[in-house]
């Protein structure tokens, strides 16, 4: 039963994703037809204004038809939404597709088609209603299934119930789908993913979700490390503002203009350059913390003080207190545009978070800094540079800084030197934290941290699901966080280790 | 010598009676049923083997664990300690084996905080007072962390002391002083003996135990063996009571024979750093065992890591197999074949909450560099085969090291060097600590490397060892070489070493 | 004689103790830093005791705030909540008197009691649930802003008479003039802010150095395990340090109020930071067990100066007083691994 169980876990998830694909491929052509016979992308937003109202037959035509035709079912309300600042503020993107009913009402009823055409009988439209709702549970559920076959099938030998259950990540993915839950319980509809032609875009909360925790996801792959290394980083939301501001810098800056400044659509310098040096700088800073932390031997904490409390002075004086913007498409693309149908931040995130791992389990490397993390006297002595360690966890850490602010300020399509990285530090030791890496130093875990990135995310669209204003999110994120941690904490898990012990101890006596 | 359990009766001078205690580890019963009795004005040493339960005992009774069963009379009445706090309210010293005390505060503060005085001048001047009991002149207003280790022992010890208690644990307090402050404490102990103090005595050394103790009292897996009058049973018979097998063979190794015309390891020259060693020369053949011998603090462990540089020497310099190498950091070291078990296991030694199978491939793949990793297959392969070659006691190599006993600890480390295959192995101390099976086959590994060709050096405070396992002996004193003595070696070479280093400290 | 010759040496080897480094060192760059404002701006006014005064004046309230802090790090410990909870007192006492009518009597002391429980529940998650400092206080720092901004989101501007009559409460100084009290001149004065930061100093001090308490903080700072092992109420001692910093915090809260007379959730935004490197400053370490309160005040004083410096050269962007504070704890941890280094090597 047990050899069988990843097999079934499979063959179940991948049935469950077909379903949850058969689903959205329904909804995909019904919007693909719109697109095709009348040239309008019809959005989400438009997509439940119309289906989901439960309205009979008549009203939902006659919002379909004013929909497709007013073209109100266009995008330009989703674009926007990438722009907002990823503190949890933004507003619904709901556009108010039923608003331009009263003006093209008419000339919907004159032509009539639309409904007709793409929809056909109403029977369709129950059946994209249910679809719809059951698409974003079918996705996400059969992923999982699948996704945990193949956990089974890969590292199976090494896993047994009770480490599991002892494991401090199973409990952040707990407390994960747990939120979801409620998200879902909230809004039905809360998993849906759609299809957006016009920007090749995937769209849906889980994506967002996803693609605002981008910065803190590639942030969190150093700051794991340097955690492990028992140390922690606090420069890096000031290295995000440093890297914003020399790209903009770069950006705009034009030695041959007598104003030296462009007016924001072309550089001066090659794209390239434009990219590498912030990247580099950060890269450089990074080095300083190692080697005051390597080499001088001075506690992370306050030596990450320093360019913490310095940064964003440094990043004042690269723009002279300016904030410029950019109107820059391939920069646009960072940040706003789309990668292989998904958000591009998405996939940056992915292929770093691939690339870290593989760097540091497929070379000694996290073998090397956990090790240090535990032991730094017995490392050295059985050979390891511990310095070269400190310094390339650091610098790294850096680097990653450094593409998160350009990320973060592709979002904006500008710089600002207070509030970019804002609280990056803390949020970015959270996920650390809350995925399982011991603030003490030692063994950690870069998917935990993922999931941790992921669920401070989570918990700002659930309290913005909640209608809570957006200033208070906080107050949740610690009553969150403080329960994640207080499970998490050690004398907490040794008292229910116990006394799951003792209650098999208990089992055991009264069967024999 | 009877085997069976003998128990005390129940005497009305007891100060303290423990009966029946026991105490559950997950996995392990540390202690069971067992009885212990301590009389007033006595001193009587607690004995057993690493993993017996003596540390157990001492922290049911001081408070830090809580027992699962049995019951603790103190002058007559029963009490149930909650906190080391509350012991010591109760009138229960103890002084821990390490140090425990604040750095950062000073001498004076650390005697006495938590007590009743706390200004200043009156701590200083009674500290000072204290200190002097000990024959120790130093500036009480200073740093803790500004003096030596024995000199924090001392501190310890005298804050131990100073508490009104009836009470006394010295939890293996000589490890870190040397004969003169040992010498020191034993009067300071005779003293409390004098006033009525019961003294719990835990110890490595059996010669100490007979020469302050009055009875004893041996555990053996978490059980009681007995106890004894001091002059009841002689060492040979204690150690085969604390083993519970016979000594006899066990220790039957003798040194590996070195071919004379075998090529030089390791030829140092004049090495010397400021401070602790001055111009120390050794010359190394392949196969052969170098004991070290001398006190603590005699310069054994500094020459050591000189060598390995773990501390880079300031003046002489070092041909490995007959080429003059620049070691700058153990790494340099690690390449020219050399490999180096320190002295401290736990600070320097193991990486505790990584597995066996992680400790034994580190050093290998440190020489490898972090870009050539062994492959999973590989490192289980490595440590399989070294889990079994030094039959180290676990389930499988992915335990962490941290949870192996020390012996077990001491057998890894070895792994992790046996497995970048050197040609010079330090092993500093590497009996310390361990229990008496796990010495023999460690010192049984030892001479197996010298037959493979492997150079060793070997340090430790336990002449015995050093002279059954030499080929030569370099012995050491103030941080100078004294003598090196010639093998083969027999029963007269202990009290020759003894006399070298007696006499050049009486020279000096 | 030989008495004499100990209690000579003894004076001597008092004042060079190396425990006392790191206080003689923010002091002489305390000074240092002053004599170049001296020198270079004295004729247009560095050098006036207005000036001075001001030093005080300006950080008053992170001051206060420093107090507390500084017990937190001797104890080994990090409190990221101090901006965060003076940020809700001041919220209380604003929102209490202009939306409530609460007198700001009671909406102080009742701050204060926030402060303390506050204070006091992270004490108690840190000891007895093993959740690092770090952790637990960010997360009351969370919670505290997001109270705050439950509160209310916007900055409540308030207008009482006590609180006009508190922040109006100056001591004049005076000076000896031909055996006439005359009040220094340009008119000094001392602000309320400055009087509690100092009351607040002094009173640390005391508890610090001439209590069993402060003896066991240091204790808790050197090595806790050993300060368990011997006998000291390690959880009891914790949790009151946090407390009294959360109280700190609420006092900071209402010096803050004084100043600018409003409540506003975003106040003292990344305040934490700036009390964390006074303490630091000032010669506490980070990792537990040394600093003092004066070594605190003068890291305060410090973070003023420099502030002052680049006002007075009228040329600087204040930009460079954020890079200067960040060169200044580079220069500063670089001297405490100085000293650290070299009385390990002297034990040697």
């Amino acid at each position: 039963m047990k050899k069988k169980l990843h097999l079934i876990l499979l063959i179940a998830g991948a049935l469950v994703l077909a379903a949850g694909l058969y689903c959205f491929a329904s909804i995909c052509g019904m919007k693909d037809a719109v697109y095709a016979g009348y040239g309008v992308s019809f959005s989400d937003a438009a997509f439940q204004s119309v289906f989901m109202n439960d309205h009979d037959e008549a009203a939902v035509r006659a919002d379909f038809n004013a929909a497709v035709l007013s073209g109100t079912g266009d995008s330009a309300a989703e674009g926007t939404d990438g722009t907002e600042a990823p503190d949890g503020t933004e507003a619904p993107a709901e556009t108010e597709a039923t608003g331009a009913e009263t003006e093209t009402a008419p000339a919907a009823a004159a032509a009539g088609a639309p409904y007709d055409t793409v929809i056909g009988s109403f029977s369709r439209v129950s059946s994209l209603r249910t679809a719809w709702r059951l698409q974003g549970i079918f996705l996400p559920v059969g992923a999982l299934l699948c996704l945990a076959g193949l956990v089974l099938i890969l590292r199976g030998k090494h896993l047994d119930f009770a480490s599991i259950m002892r494991s401090k990540i199973t409990w952040a993915v707990i407390a994960e789908i747990l939120i979801l839950i409620v998200c879902l319980i909230i809004r039905p509809d809360f998993f849906s993913i759609s299809y957006q032609p016009s920007n090749h875009m995937l769209y849906g909360n889980l994506i967002d979700i996803i693609n605002r925790s981008a910065e803190i996801t590639i942030i969190g792959m150093g700051m794991t490390m340097v955690i492990a290394l028992g140390g922690t980083d606090l420069s890096v939301g000031a290295l995000v503002a440093v890297s914003g501001a020399l790209a903009l810098k770069l950006m705009r800056w034009d030695p041959t203009n007598p104003l030296y400044q462009t007016p924001g659509d072309y550089t001066v310098y090659p794209f390239i350059l434009v990219l590498a040096v912030p990247l580099l700088v950060c890269l450089l800073m990074g080095l300083f913390n190692g080697m005051l932390i390597g080499r001088l031997k001075l506690q992370p904490i306050i030596a990450t003080l320093i360019l913490m409390v310095s940064g964003r002075g440094i990043a004042q004086i690269v723009t002279n207190g300016k904030q410029y913007t950019t109107m820059y498409s391939p920069f646009r693309w960072i940040g706003q545009g789309s990668c292989l149908y998904l958000p591009t931040p998405i996939v940056i995130t992915v292929v770093i978070v691939v690339g870290v791992m593989l760097f540091v389990r497929k070379t000694a490397f996290g073998t090397f800094v956990e090790s240090v993390g535990i032991n730094a006297n017995s490392s050295r002595l059985s050979g390891i540079n511990s310095r070269a360690i400190i310094l390339i966890v650091f610098a790294l850490t850096g680097l990653l800084s450094g593409i998160s602010g350009l990320i973060y300020s592709s979002r904006i399509m500008s710089n600002d030197s207070n509030n970019a990285g804002l609280n990056y530090e803390t949020d970015a030791i959270l996920s650390v934290v809350i995925g399982g890496t011991s603030m003490t130093g030692g063994k950690f875990s870069l998917a935990g941290t993922v999931i941790g990135s992921i669920i401070i995310r989570t918990i700002v669209t659930f309290v913005y699901f909640f209608g809570i204003p957006a200033d208070a999110t906080m107050a949740f994120k610690a009553l969150i966080i403080a329960v994640v941690i207080v499970l998490q904490a050690e004398p907490v898990r040794v008292w229910m280790a116990k006394r799951t012990e003792r209650r098999a101890l208990a089992k055991g006596g009264a069967m024999k | 010598m009877p085997e069976e359990v003998r128990k005390q009766t129940n005497e009305p001078q007891n100060i303290l009676e423990m009966r029946g205690i026991e105490m559950q580890f997950p996995g392990v019963k540390a202690l069971d049923g067992v009885d212990f009795f301590l009389r007033a004005g006595e001193i009587h040493a607690l004995l057993g083997e690493n993993g017996a339960g003596k540390s157990t005992l001492i922290k049911c009774l001081t408070g830090v664990n809580h027992k699962d069963a049995g019951t603790i009379l103190f002058d007559g009445k029963e009490i149930t300690p909650t906190s080391p706090q509350n012991a010591i309210q109760m009138g229960i010293a103890t002084v821990f084996q390490e140090i425990n005390l604040c750095p950062n505060l000073t001498v004076a503060e650390n005697i006495f905080v938590g007590r009743k005085e706390f200004k200043r001048k009156i701590i200083n001047a009674k500290a000072r007072e204290l200190m002097q009991r000990f024959h120790l002149d130093i500036d009480v207003t200073r740093p803790l962390s500004y003096y030596s280790t024995a000199v924090q022992q001392m501190v310890s010890i005298a804050r131990a002391v100073n508490i009104e208690s009836k009470i006394l644990i010295l939890d293996e307090p000589t490890s870190s002083l040397d004969e003169n402050e040992v010498q020191l404490l034993f009067a300071v102990m005779r003293e409390l003996k004098a006033a009525g103090m019961g003294i719990i005595f835990i110890t490595h050394f059996l010669d100490q135990i007979y020469a302050i103790s009055d009875r004893m009292t041996i555990l053996r897996n978490g059980r009681l063996v007995g106890t004894y009058d001091i002059g009841e049973i002689n060492k040979l018979q204690l150690v085969t009571l604390m083993v519970g097998k016979d000594m006899e063979n066990i220790f039957d190794l003798h040194p590996v024979q070195v071919a004379p015309d075998a090529p030089d390891t390791l030829k140092a020259e004049h090495l010397g750093a400021p401070g602790p060693v001055a111009d120390i020369s050794l010359e190394m053949k392949k196969g052969e065992l170098l004991g070290f011998a001398g006190l603590l603090g005699s310069g054994r462990t500094e020459t050591a890591e000189m060598i390995f540089g773990a501390n880079r020497p300031t003046s002489g310099k070092v041909e490995l197999k007959g080429k003059a190498v620049v070691v700058k950091k153990p790494f340099d070291a690690i390449m020219n074949g050399v490999a180096f078990c320190p002295e401290d296991r736990k600070r320097d030694g193991i990486v505790g909450d990584l597995s066996i199978r992680e400790n034994i491939m580190l050093a290998v793949q440190a020489k490898r560099g972090f870009l050539h990793p062994l492959s999973r297959a590989e490192q289980n392969e490595l440590a399989d085969k070294y889990i079994k070659a030094l039959s180290i006691a676990t389930p499988d190599a992915e335990k962490k090291i941290g949870e192996l006993s020390g012996g077990n600890q001491q057998k890894v480390i070895l792994a992790r060097w046996m497995a970048t295959q050197p040609d010079l192995l330090i092993l500093d101390e590497p009996t310390r600590g361990i229990d008496v099976g796990a010495k023999a086959e460690i010192q049984r590994l030892m001479l197996e490397m010298c037959k493979d060709g492997v150079s060793v050096i070997f340090i430790s405070s336990e002449m015995e060892e050093v002279i059954r396992c030499s080929n030569r002996i370099v012995v050491m004193r103030d941080g100078k070489k004294a003598a090196e003595l010639t093998g083969p070696f027999d029963s007269e070479t202990q009290s020759k070493i003894l006399q070298i280093i007696a006499e050049g400290g009486e020279a000096s | 004689m030989s008495v004499r010759t100990e209690k000579r040496q003894s004076l001597l080897t008092r004042i060079m103790n190396p425990k006392y480094m790191m206080v003689y060192a923010t002091v002489i760059i305390f000074l240092i830093i002053y004599a170049y404002g001296a020198i270079r701006y004295g004729k247009s006014g560095f050098t006036t005791l207005r000036t001075f005064v001001n030093f005080f004046t300006d950080n008053a309230y992170y001051g206060i705030s420093a107090v507390g802090m500084t017990m937190v790090l001797i104890t080994g410990g990090i409190d990221l909540s101090v901006a965060s909870v003076a940020s809700l007192t001041g919220m209380i006492v604003a929102y209490g008197y202009e939306r409530m009518g609460i007198s700001p009597v009671i909406t102080m002391l009742f701050s204060m009691l926030v402060g303390i429980g506050l204070g006091a529940l992270m004490g108690a998650a840190i000891h007895y649930l093993n959740v690092p400092p770090f952790i637990t206080t960010l997360t009351g720092s969370f919670l505290a802003r997001g109270i705050c901004s439950l509160i209310s989101r916007e900055s409540i501007s308030m207008n009482h008479p006590l609180i006009d009559q508190l922040a109006g409460t100056k001591i004049t100084l005076y000076h000896l003039v031909d055996g006439e009290w005359v009040k220094i001149k340009p008119i000094t004065k001392i602000d309320m802010t400055v009087i509690i930061f100092i009351v607040m100093i002094i009173a640390g001090t005391i508890l610090l150095q001439h209590t069993r308490f402060g003896r066991n903080v240091y204790a808790i700072g050197g090595n806790e395990a050993s300060a368990k092992l011997m006998g000291l109420p390690v959880g009891r001692t914790k949790i009151a340090v946090y407390a009294i910093n959360g109280f700190c915090s609420a006092l900071a809260g209402i010096a803050y109020v004084l100043v600018v007379k409003s409540g506003w959730n975003m106040a003292l935004l990344g305040g934490e930071l700036e009390v964390i490197s006074s303490a630091v400053i000032g010669g506490t370490l980070l990792t537990g067990g040394v600093g003092y309160m004066v070594g605190t005040m003068f890291g305060v004083l410090l973070k003023s100066v420099i502030p002052a410096i680049i006002n007075f050269n009228g040329t600087l962007s204040s930009w460079w007083g954020k890079i200067a504070t960040g060169g200044l704890l580079l220069l500063f941890i670089v001297i405490q691994r100085l000293v650290v280094s070299y009385t390990e090597r002297k034990r040697k």
